[in-house]
């Protein structure tokens, strides 16, 4: 998973600390950008479009905050923007989240100094969830032996299905039958106390 | 740093096709349209407050009345916008952008111009291509245009795809799938990589802000291809003002031509991109795009009479115009 994640707060704001090592645990790919430090080196290798999920914490909306939410919501990327409870909400961000379109990708969580992290982690459990986590969008290349191929050749003709598709649906009976993965997807965003 | 609300202005001139979500085209054809037209992109909201002004219907062809109508608006509005994003027909957007270069000289405020990949319902129709992901480019071009007017640019400038291009440097690009427009020499203001990484240095021209209200398009305007001939009647030429010559080469133009361009009783532009080899008479236009030349002689025309040397436009580099 690539995460886009922008924080507007100072450098030494321990919540954004602790929400870029959270993201790094669970293993996402993050490229991260401060209000005061520009996109970190990352950024050069990943297209932006192949962002999955962006994510903006900060005390208030900033112009760059704002940008990247107008982006995500054009590009019909999962925002995820991080608030402060009880501030005022920008007039046009209250309006965007009005617009039932655009709330289908557009999430906002008003946090606390002590549960950041767990909102994080909600939204990111419920992404995981979604269609596109189905979609079969990852382009992937595999080296296989003379042998192992000539099996999927015959295992198609023989099946009837194509080999990708062969492929995808043995994986799938694994995945579904691994009782260690079942509880790893079940912990994988929870907060470590 | 956390900045102030912008208010801009948007001015819609063609160019304004989107796809809402059923996958419906949706354009400017006229002052109503304009709030449905927004509505398809809420997310603009975020980065200012938008005053939206009609121009022209999405299937109109520009004209002089419509460049001279988008300056008029922005010019009125110098002091109390934050900038202007100009939204216009991709295929004429060049000349646009030229156009409004040299009716805006040296402005204080920030001009992007932007459209969606293509212009025109016809044409749209035509292409097919209701099924594209990225919806004709316009919602991702608006960010990037409502973005990069934090910045002080000293001439209008195209922002498309992800290319921020001087206006008068910009040129039709057509291998590079979304970015229609290249720069001439190479020289980008910006480019869209994560974020808007706009150049180090860009400031507003210090020099005098000039307005000027007028540009004319009654020039008779063709190529020259050597060995071909063409012949100037010129009695049948009253309705234009000028004649604008496209040099498809650097010879030296045959004589017969040369008899014409000085015995025409109306100005004679020859323009090429590097050189011109042409009679004294004419007024050479070099070292800059077709677009910028065409412009350049469009504004001359109107405004002859405020201009000390006018036949020697060509060599003046008005407003970075010449490379």
């Amino acid at each position: 998973m690539h995460i886009y994640f922008y924080s507007n707060t100072s450098e030494t704001d321990q919540n954004s600390q602790q929400i870029l090592q959270y993201l790094r645990r669970v293993g996402a790919t993050v490229i991260s950008e401060t209000s005061t430090k520009k996109i970190d080196s990352l950024a050069g290798t990943l297209p932006m479009d192949k962002v999955d999920v962006m994510l903006i914490y900060g005390q208030k909306l900033d112009a760059q905050a704002g940008y990247w939410l107008a982006w995500a919501v054009s590009k019909n990327k999962d925002v995820l923007c991080l608030l402060p409870e009880g501030t005022k909400l920008d007039a046009a961000l209250e309006h965007l989240l009005t617009d039932q379109v655009a709330t289908k990708k557009l999430h906002l969580a008003r946090y606390q100094s002590n549960d950041v992290l767990e909102k994080v982690s909600n939204f990111l459990e419920t992404f995981g969830q979604d269609d596109l986590a189905e979609l079969y969008n990852i382009k992937y290349t595999l080296r296989l032996s003379r042998k192992i191929n000539e099996y999927l050749d015959w295992k198609s003709e023989s099946t009837q299905i194509d080999k990708a598709t062969w492929l995808r649906q043995n994986i799938q009976g694994l995945m579904e039958a691994d009782k260690d993965w079942q509880k790893y997807l079940a912990t994988k965003f929870k907060v470590k106390k | 740093m956390v900045k102030a609300r912008k208010k801009i202005t948007l001015l819609l001139a063609g160019g304004t096709a989107l796809l809402d979500q059923n996958k419906r085209l949706l354009t400017v054809q006229s002052p109503e349209d304009i709030e449905l037209w927004l509505k398809q992109m809420p997310e603009l909201g975020l980065l200012a407050e938008i005053e939206p002004i009609f121009v022209s219907a999405e299937n109109d062809i520009l004209t002089p009345e419509h460049w001279q109508a988008i300056a008029r608006q922005i010019a009125e509005r110098l002091e109390t916008s934050s900038g202007f994003v100009v939204v216009s027909r991709a295929d004429q957007l060049l000349l646009t952008a030229n156009a409004l270069s040299f009716l805006l000289q040296n402005i204080k405020k920030t001009v992007v111009l932007t459209s969606a990949l293509r212009s025109g319902t016809t044409e749209i129709k035509q292409k097919n291509i209701f099924g594209q992901k990225n919806d004709l480019g316009l919602r991702s071009n608006l960010i990037n245009a409502f973005q990069v007017l934090d910045y002080s640019l000293p001439t209008p400038a195209i922002m498309f795809g992800t290319r921020l291009i001087p206006g008068v440097r910009a040129i039709n690009d057509h291998d590079q799938g979304l970015n229609i427009f290249a720069s001439l020499d190479d020289n980008y203001w910006g480019r869209v990589d994560f974020g808007i990484s706009v150049k180090a240095g860009l400031s507003f021209h210090t020099a005098k802000t000039k307005l000027y209200e007028k540009i004319k398009a009654n020039i008779l305007v063709f190529d020259d291809l050597p060995g071909l001939a063409w012949d100037l009647d010129f009695a049948k030429l009253k309705n234009y003002e000028a004649i604008f010559i496209r040099l498809n080469h650097q010879n030296k133009l045959e004589p017969v031509k040369i008899k014409q361009i000085k015995e025409s009783p109306y100005p004679v532009f020859l323009y090429h991109p590097t050189q011109v080899q042409g009679p004294d008479e004419a007024i050479a236009m070099s070292n800059c795009t077709f677009e910028a030349a065409l412009a350049k002689a469009m504004w001359a025309i109107a405004n002859k009479d405020a201009l000390s040397q006018f036949t020697q436009i060509g060599e003046q580099n008005i407003i970075g115009e010449l490379i």
